[in-house]
């Protein structure tokens, strides 16, 4: 049998403030366990020292980026999704090697042959 | 002569032609809307495509196609709603295709993903204050969550009669994350904060993958067990992906599967919608309320960014904890675009699918404490 809602606002306020912390609570929990294991893992499979450095490396290269630029120009028609995943490329670059880059603008290769035209030529020129 | 009139008379009284009400023009009006913003805005396609198409279907007088309808065949795909099936088989599929690391990487954004969800908590207040029971309240509160199958799966439970302006709102207002977004993060932010550059994640190793699902259902199912059936499937679809030893169901699930509980979640929660459930005042609030809830999100992430990053010494950009409120990953694309605004050399777009995938374990986290205190009241 279910019990008659009541709008009593002590207990409205009662299940938001409990809401609130359980997902925190829940969430901190979960924060601090894969911490945890993260740093366990690294001590015991001695990536620690390794890890460090390429982090001071990060760290030096995200130092070096701090100063505001110009803003990207992405042309017109090219989709978010398209500019976040040529972003998330230059990302993964610039942190293997180190090096800083910027994403300034976002346009269209010109082909001054069509690709189908281009994958032919390369089928009937390439060497035996 | 007569005899023809008589019948072509009985049969236009007995067609739809007949029998339609204002109503019920009114919602195919609405669903040729959805259709129109789905196929030519590309507005959450996928589920706003049948989800329309279905609210078009219930409101076609004599035809019974609502899910209400026993017997025809929506209503028996409606079960899976009802019964809570289908949510979590998306999740399996959303599993499968999420990559955890940047959250492993940075565990610190499970705090984000946790602000983003005072969103649902502020709305459930809100809803309150706008004359809804307490579970109606925690189901439009959900809709900050910014997660459909979450939002579908918790109203299903706690107030079925409002699945559909619920699942309307809640799918509409995730396809307008890039525009609501943005002016909330700007206004709340300082250029400086937006240009700041965050250091590169740590690399993940496989293992730490592996462990991560397992740990994550082992601790939210026991501390909170109503979370379990979204929390674990997500979870299950994870390990499958990390093991590499199941290639086969991870296709399956990430397709075929997902594929087909999608077009039977869109169409029955679609058909949920008929007139006289959904052209009401209450649906029109829960419209305000939805938007509501989904800026509110977006501050409470920010605000808790802003907050770490003074604590870390300016290490952590606030623009990633807008990410928080899942939508992913269109949150996290958000996140990066804010950002590269500013600094072109910036790339936030790893730093906020942290916050954006904790935010998919928080609102589920969210809605397991609001079915496990409302239920008892569901009448």
């Amino acid at each position: 049998m279910p019990s008659t809602w009541v709008n009593d606002w002590g207990f409205n306020v009662a299940v938001m403030v409990t809401g609130i912390a359980i997902v925190f609570l829940a969430l901190v929990a979960l924060w601090l366990i894969v911490a945890i294991f993260g740093k366990l893992l690294s001590s015991l499979t001695g990536k620690g020292g390794k890890q460090k450095r390429t982090e001071k490396a990060a760290k030096k290269a995200a130092a070096a980026t701090q100063a505001p630029k110009a803003t990207m120009a992405v042309e017109k028609g090219v989709s978010d999704e398209i500019v976040a995943v040529i972003a998330a490329a230059v990302a993964a670059m610039g942190s293997k090697s180190g090096k800083k880059f910027a994403l300034r603008s976002v346009r269209r290769a010109k082909e001054s042959r069509p690709v189908w035209g281009l994958a032919g030529l390369q089928q009937n020129t390439r060497p035996f | 002569m007569s005899i023809f009139f008589d019948t072509i008379s009985s049969i236009l009284s007995g067609s739809g032609f007949a029998n339609i009400t204002w109503q019920q023009i009114v919602m195919m009006l609405i669903s040729f809307v959805l259709m129109y913003l789905a196929i030519k805005k590309g507005f959450e396609p996928l589920l706003l495509l049948p989800i329309a198409f279905g609210m078009f279907l219930a409101n076609i007088p004599l035809a019974n196609l609502s899910s209400y309808n026993e017997g025809s065949l929506i209503y028996y795909l409606y079960q899976g709603v009802k019964m809570g099936i289908y949510p979590p088989l998306i999740f399996l599929g959303i599993g499968c295709m999420t990559d955890f690391s940047p959250l492993i990487a940075n565990p610190k954004s499970l705090l984000l993903g946790a602000a983003a969800q005072g969103g649902i908590f502020f709305t459930f207040m809100g809803a309150l204050a706008l004359g809804f029971t307490g579970p109606q309240a925690g189901s439009i509160g959900i809709i900050g969550g910014a997660d459909g199958p979450t939002a579908i799966l918790t109203t299903s439970i706690l107030a079925p009669d409002l699945l559909g302006p619920i699942a309307v709102a809640a799918y509409s207002y995730m396809a307008l994350v890039p525009i609501i977004q943005p002016p909330i993060m700007r206004l709340l932010t300082t250029k400086k904060e937006r240009s700041i550059v965050m250091e590169t994640l740590r690399p993940v190793s496989k293992l730490e993958r592996i462990v991560f699902p397992v740990l994550v259902t082992l601790v939210v199912s026991l501390l909170v067990p109503d979370a379990a059936p979204l929390v674990g499937m997500l979870m299950l679809g994870n390990l499958m992906k990390e093991s590499g030893v199941v290639d086969r169901l991870v296709k399956t699930a990430q397709n075929e599967l997902m594929n087909i509980i999608t077009i039977f979640l869109g169409v029955s929660v679609g058909a949920t919608a008929t007139a006289e459930k959904f052209l009401d005042l209450n649906t029109l609030k829960i419209i305000a309320l939805g938007l509501i809830a989904f800026c509110f999100g977006t501050a409470c992430g920010v605000l808790l960014g802003k907050l770490m990053n003074v604590l870390s010494g300016g290490k952590i950009n606030p623009l990633i904890g807008s990410a928080g409120v899942s939508a992913v990953p269109m949150a996290a694309r958000v996140s990066q675009k804010v950002g590269q605004k500013e600094n072109p050399t910036n790339f936030l777009l790893m730093h906020a699918m942290g916050p954006n995938v904790a935010g998919v374990i928080g609102s589920a986290i969210a809605a397991g404490v609001l079915i496990n205190i409302l239920r008892p009241f569901v009448s």
